[in-house]
């Protein structure tokens, strides 16, 4: 793919779910707590380097409430994929999945779609993972996320990459955010230190693993 | 036309370009919708659409005129006169006369909306030919023809299904006036759905010959049909079924999900006419077709077009498949009526259930489960069905086709439905549960056929393993392979055991009617103890399968001298240094499956083991004499021991095994190395080494004593905790203690167990809270300072990382040492705990508060939160509910006030803290923030536990203590302002259970206590009003309060008229409402009455006095300071 192309992607959900919030991550870094709702649509550029260059996204981050919703699927038009977002610790959000799904289509067709799961860090979850099947009826990929810990931020992107080139094997070349660095540690010593965790970690006994 | 409309056109035009272009900034962007959306906003806007959608080729630019005139349908619809309505219908019907096939998607389907929204507010009565003239508009071309199909299909999904993303909602009238529309034409429609889809489909399979049909034409006919396919998916589920049979609907259906192109739309329309709802009779009508039909149905899935595409028909037709099974077996009351074909589509769904799609047999399942369940089903072959069943569930056990390893032929269908291994293995194990629930089923029914299946396959497997003992090593998947074999066999003998009529006799050799049965057993458990492997997976697998047969145990105690004479020297298996890490790892999982096995089998039949108690005693003291045995086997070889013990008959034998085993262990506990390194953080840091950096070359000296001060604190734990007390002795040794005048079950076999034990685990439990205080931490060496922190293996998963070992970047002296602080600070909680909970010496000791105040609760200013999690629940909890009445004032006084005092401080801080950040958005780190809001909420959980222990245990105590209530009310209080839904919702439980029945609340000294502090909390909660589910019970709580003191005391008063719209005049009508009310729940509708304006008010607006917050920190007795007066003589304690 051409450096200078770019791919539109629509980002859609219910208010509140944390649409932008996720799509911020990248950009800054930073986690904004507070819920401020889009006015229409802001576009924000991602940028990942995999094994097939560098790949820009426009995330078309929509509002996600009827007031605030603008040209509402105009912004879908050229779209060339698309993430539909809920909250998991909002029933609603998911019901109101197929309803996204079903304007998505209308305007798109055939792009491939990404379901995220947003806030999955909150322990008080409401849509428990058995009960996400809405993406396997319509061949749809779907990812737990978290915008606060950065969980899985990247792999709604890499599968939306894949799809569109056709090839599963893409991969990052370069990390989003970075991690940090691993201590080196020598062979033999590993080996038997590795004896030693195995030891540790069986203790106490796995009616107990649960405790802090 | 009018130039200022050109003009604005124009503008538009410019703006709409400038949004789309990926060039174009943010700023560029905000502008453009700022004036997109004032033109929508102006009187005349329709004009501006109108003009643009009869002149403009910009489909962009279309389809925002197509959202101007949607906006003004959807929000000003009945602001407009009638002759603007007019003009826009009128205009509409006109687009759809001229639009042509290369309109993008996007224009026709807006256009096709925007009719459904006028229709649903001016169809039929406003707009009476409209169905007639959309039929006429559909014979213009084959693209008329789509949108008159859309709209038909989209009309029915708004009205009955209320799906649409819009917020509108149609009125109840307006919705009886369109489905009256609706039903009448339904008739007409589908007289005109049916026509056109015979001469389409006519033209699909037999193009005129006069003419040559191009590609592209043959194109548009496939669209169309499904076009049409998709709008009768809208009408499947409620129209009469007449309808559908008049015009041979269901046949059609099943005639093309032959035809490739069509498949998918018509397995969509079966599934929905199957599932429709109805009389029994009714649906028995509805699944004759398809039966009939099955060849089709059989010969579908046979064909072969594209992978992906192929794969997402077969998980719809199966879906449909199992509808309509599932919908003929739950149609009939009693006999079941066998319908045609039965046979092939049994076969279809014993194809289905194998297939190598772990998403697509799941869809199976509730056929299969329901078809089991039916006991009326006459069938020849029903026998053999389920037999291959069975065989499926154990293919299928097997765990493979994770979608991120493509190392199988289920991966490549894992793949489509599973973004992540994760999903897949939530996915596998949840279905995998359900392969265990039809094999309970059928074990349940025909028990000796599933276990016949189950033996015959397992000794299938020994004897291929036999022939094939020189195997290098198992493969991967046939490791997984043998555990699904030895899984299936424990589910089904667990299922005879406890779910069959006179399980025991199973295996009874004179009582089983199937002399085979028993047969088969011999064969498969002397192919068990013959065989004598070096691969660990296959030692292992021959472990859990002799653990399954216990039910044969139980008849056949003969054979546990055959099983111990195979499991025993399984103990030490070999291996433990071969340089493979992987099979070094399966080698520990072989050696304590084997011990574990064994505690499990001693544990189930533990009468039948006694005579082979000797025998294994020798065995475990000659493993240890030869040390072949790692501490951590030691320790779960005690456990092995103490399941026996625990049966001996003889009080005495009892006490002569505790002390031959303990005695070493003690030994080493008491000693002057050991006692002097627990005694206090100086000592404790120098015999570990802690002050030492961080070392490749650790002395071997220091990582001896790390690992045998674990192994000696575990072993102790694990005698504590897994051992019982005989009660019922006649031995001569035997008396129940007795102290204060309270008799106790029973003495500690050991009796010098309070001198011998207890000084090392409270001197060490003071040091290790000693060692988390800063002075001593930093005596620490800063490359060991992260043994005070949480290990990656538990945050992790909390961050929603995946954690793997390999890839932890730090020491592993860091983690063995965070391990041992853990280990020993657990061993010694549970030791104290369990102590109470053995009603022993514990509470004779005439200074135990002292005693524990000085180390268990001792310098708890440094405590953290998750520590103090494990200190309520593993002593604080055990010596409540285990406290005898008598000493409850004695014992409690003095500890109680300070641990509520300091579970409400760090309660109410920390959710405050979180509060906060909440509020200001303030960044923290995110990785603390996560873990440790998890841990207050432990915290809170486990406190509230806590304090409903004690009003259940100690009521007279407890209300007889203002030093207790004070810091538990408001401990409860900071839970109930918490704002977190399972906090709060156990936090009013533990309100309720303080109020109601207890009396003693309306003693004065708890007024202020509970008609102020209490009652003010649950009123700020209702003020709040971020639980709107709870506002019931918090409105309970507030009744309970204000019932139980407006008549004796003035503090719920006074909250009360803190409140706006709340004045002195209406307290006291509601005060004399109140005493004239005698049922509850009139009571409860004057509170609701006189509570419901203050419900949501925000803070901020309150115009009165605040209401009262709650202490910042509650003043902590100098109990502790006293305690350290007394360490010196701690000692003295037991002497």
């Amino acid at each position: 793919m051409a450096e200078k192309e770019q791919i539109k992607l629509v980002l859609v959900g219910d208010g509140g779910v944390g649409k932008t919030t996720f799509v911020q991550r990248h950009l800054t870094g930073e986690f904004e707590p507070r819920y401020i709702p889009t006015l229409g649509v802001s576009v924000h550029p991602l940028i990942f380097y995999t094994n097939f260059g560098k790949i820009h996204f426009n995330v078309w981050d929509t509002a996600g409430q009827e007031k605030f919703g603008g040209l509402r699927d105009g912004y879908y038009i050229q779209g060339n994929c698309a993430i539909i977002m809920f909250d998991v610790t909002s029933r609603i959000s998911y019901k109101n999945v197929p309803n996204w799904h079903s304007d998505l289509t209308r305007v798109c067709e055939n792009i491939p779609i990404v379901l995220c799961g947003n806030k999955v860090d909150v322990k008080d979850r409401k849509v428990k993972p058995s009960q996400i099947v809405f993406h396997r009826r319509y061949n749809l990929s779907y990812y737990d996320v978290s915008a606060k810990s950065n969980y899985n931020f990247e792999k709604p992107f890499v599968w939306l990459t894949s799809k569109l080139l056709g090839n599963k094997a893409v991969t990052l070349v370069q990390q989003p955010t970075l991690k940090l660095p691993e201590t080196v540690l020598d062979s033999n010593l590993m080996s038997l230190y590795e004896k030693e965790v195995a030891d540790a970690a069986a203790l106490p006994l796995p009616e107990d693993n649960d405790d802090l | 036309m009018n130039n200022d409309i050109i003009l604005v056109v124009n503008q538009i035009e410019q703006a709409l370009s400038l949004l789309h272009d990926p060039k174009s900034n943010n700023k560029q962007r905000e502008e453009s919708q700022v004036f997109l959306e004032e033109i929508k906003t102006r009187a005349n806007a329709h004009s501006y659409a109108i003009a643009i959608i009869t002149t403009s080729n910009n489909d962009i630019l279309k389809h925002f005129a197509l959202h101007i005139i949607e906006t003004l349908v959807k929000n000003r619809w009945y602001e407009c006169n009638d002759q603007e309505r007019e003009l826009i219908k009128k205009e509409i019907l006109e687009l759809m006369r001229r639009i042509t096939s290369n309109e993008p998607k996007f224009i026709k389907e807006k256009l096709v909306t925007i009719l459904v929204d006028v229709i649903k507010r001016d169809w039929p009565q406003r707009w009476m030919n409209l169905l007639t003239s959309l039929i006429e508009i559909s014979k213009i071309s084959d693209t008329q023809t789509e949108l008159v199909l859309s709209t038909f299909g989209l009309l029915p999904h708004d009205i009955i299904f209320d799906t649409g993303s819009t917020s509108q909602v149609l009125s109840d009238q307006r919705r009886k006036d369109l489905m009256a529309g609706i039903n009448l034409a339904v008739t007409s429609l589908f007289e005109y759905f049916y026509q056109l889809l015979e001469s389409k489909y006519t033209q699909y399979k037999q193009p005129t010959p006069a003419t040559t049909t191009t590609p592209q034409q043959t194109k548009q006919v496939i669209h169309l049909i499904n076009v049409l396919l998709t709008t009768l998916r809208s009408y499947i589920e409620w129209v009469p079924s007449k309808v559908i049979f008049d015009h041979k609907l269901d046949q059609i259906f099943c005639q093309l999900i032959l035809d490739v192109p069509f498949r998918m739309g018509a397995c969509e329309n079966l599934i929905l006419f199957l599932g429709r709802k109805g009389r029994p009779d009714e649906r028995i009508e509805l699944i004759q077709t398809p039966f009939n039909f099955m060849e089709n149905f059989l010969n579908s899935i046979k064909i072969n077009s594209d992978f992906e595409d192929d794969y997402s028909f077969h998980k719809r037709i199966t879906q449909a498949l199992t509808i309509l099974g599932t919908v003929h077996l739950n149609a009939y009351d009693d006999k079941h009526k066998i319908p045609n074909n039965y046979n092939i589509y049994l076969q279809l769904m014993l194809q289905m259930v194998s297939h190598p799609s772990i998403l697509l047999s799941s869809f199976v399942l509730p056929f299969w489960h329901t078809f089991i369940k039916v006991e009326s089903l006459e069938l020849s072959y029903l026998e053999e069905v389920i037999k291959q069943i069975m065989e499926t569930m154990l293919v299928k056990f097997v765990r493979i086709g994770d979608p991120e390893k493509s190392d199988s032929e289920q991966s490549k269908y894992s793949e489509i439905d599973f973004g992540t291994s994760k999903e897949w293995s939530n996915f596998f194990g949840g279905v995998r549960t359900r392969y265990l629930d039809i094999i309970k089923l059928i074990t349940i029914q025909r028990r000796e056929m599933a276990y016949i299946f189950i033996a015959t396959k397992v000794a299938d497997v020994l004897d291929a393993l036999k022939a094939n003992l020189n195997v290098a090593s198992l493969s991967h998947e046939q490791t997984l392979v043998l555990e699904s074999h030895s899984h299936i066999l424990d589910s089904i003998l667990l299922n005879i055991k406890d779910f069959t009529p006179e399980s025991s006799l199973f295996f009874n050799k004179e009582q089983q009617q199937q002399p085979n049965i028993i047969q088969l057993t011999d064969r498969v458990l002397n192919l068990l103890f013959e065989i004598n492997s070096t691969e660990p997976n296959i030692t292992s697998f021959q472990i859990d399968c002799l653990q399954a047969y216990i039910l044969y145990y139980q008849t056949n105690p003969e054979s546990i001298k055959f099983l111990l004479n195979k499991i025993v020297p399984l103990i030490p298996f070999p291996g433990l240094d071969n340089p493979n890490r992987s099979f070094q790892n399966s080698v520990l999982h072989t050696r304590r499956r084997a011990i574990s096995s064994l505690i499990g089998i001693s544990t189930n039949i533990s009468h039948l083991m006694k005579p082979y108690f000797d025998i294994l005693y020798k065995s475990v003291v000659e493993l240890f004499q030869k040390n072949v045995v790692t501490e951590t086997e030691k320790v779960m070889l005690f456990h092995l021991l103490i399941v026996f013990s625990n049966n001996l008959p003889s009080y005495q034998q009892t006490l002569d095994f505790y002390k031959g085993i303990l005695t070493p262990i003690i030994e080493q506990w008491v000693s002057l190395e050991m006692s002097t390194a627990l005694s206090s953080p100086d000592a404790f840091i120098q015999y570990l080494g802690l002050s030492i950096a961080d070392s490749q070359n650790l002395d071997a000296t220091l990582v001896s004593r790390r690992k045998n001060i674990q192994y000696v604190a575990s072993t102790l734990q694990i005698f504590w905790k897994k051992s019982q007390i005989p009660t019922n002795s006649s031995d001569e040794l035997f008396a129940p203690f007795i102290s204060n005048g309270i008799s106790y079950n029973g003495k500690w076999p050991i009796s010098s167990f309070v001198k011998q034990v207890l000084p090392g685990v409270l001197s060490l439990t003071r040091t290790l809270h000693q060692l988390w205080m800063p002075e001593h931490r930093a005596k620490i060496h800063p490359s060991l300072s992260t043994i005070f922190n949480l290990d990656d293996s538990i945050t992790a998963p909390l961050l929603g990382f995946e954690y793997h070992k390999e890839q932890k970047s730090e020491s592993s002296n860091v983690t063995f040492l965070r391990n041992i602080l853990d280990c020993l600070r657990d061993a010694c909680y549970e030791i104290v705990g369990y102590g109470f909970n053995h009603s022993d010496e514990l509470f004779s000791l005439p200074d135990l508060p002292l005693v524990l105040l000085d180390s268990v609760f001792s310098y708890l200013e440094s405590i953290e939160n998750r520590h103090l999690k494990l200190l309520v629940k593993h002593i604080l909890n055990y010596l409540i509910k285990n406290c005898p009445t008598k000493l409850e004032h004695t014992i409690f006084e003095p500890i109680l006030p300070l641990l509520f005092s300091v579970l409400f401080n760090r309660i109410k801080a920390g959710w405050e803290l979180i509060k906060l950040r909440s509020q200001k958005g303030e960044k923290e780190n995110e990785k603390n923030e996560i873990v440790e809001d998890k841990i207050l909420r432990d915290v809170s959980m486990e406190f509230l536990m806590c304090c409903s222990n004690i009003i259940t245990q100690s009521p007279n105590y407890i209300f007889s203590s203002i030093d207790v209530m004070t810091p538990m009310v408001y401990g409860i209080s900071s839970c109930l302002m918490a704002m977190d839904t399972p906090i709060l919702k156990k936090s009013l439980i533990v309100s309720t259970q303080l109020l109601v029945d207890h009396e003693k609340v309306n003693d004065p000294k708890f007024f202020k206590l509970i008609g102020s502090e209490m009652f003010g909390c649950c009123i700020k909660i209702l003020i709040v009003n971020k639980f709107a589910e709870f506002s019931n019970d918090i409105q309970s709580i507030i009744r309970l309060i204000y019932m139980k003191y407006y008549q004796i005391c003035n503090y719920p008063q006074e909250i009360l008229l803190s409140l706006p719209n709340i004045t002195p005049p209406i307290l006291q009508a509601f005060n004399k409402d109140l005493i004239s009310t005698r049922s509850e729940k009139s009571q409860k509708v004057l509170f609701k009455k006189l509570l419901q304006d203050v419900i949501g008010i925000p803070l901020n607006k309150l115009k009165k006095e605040s209401i009262l917050d709650l202490p910042e920190k509650l003043f902590i007795s100098k109990i502790s300071d006293q305690s350290n007066e007394n360490i010196s003589n701690i000692s003295n304690l037991f002497n």
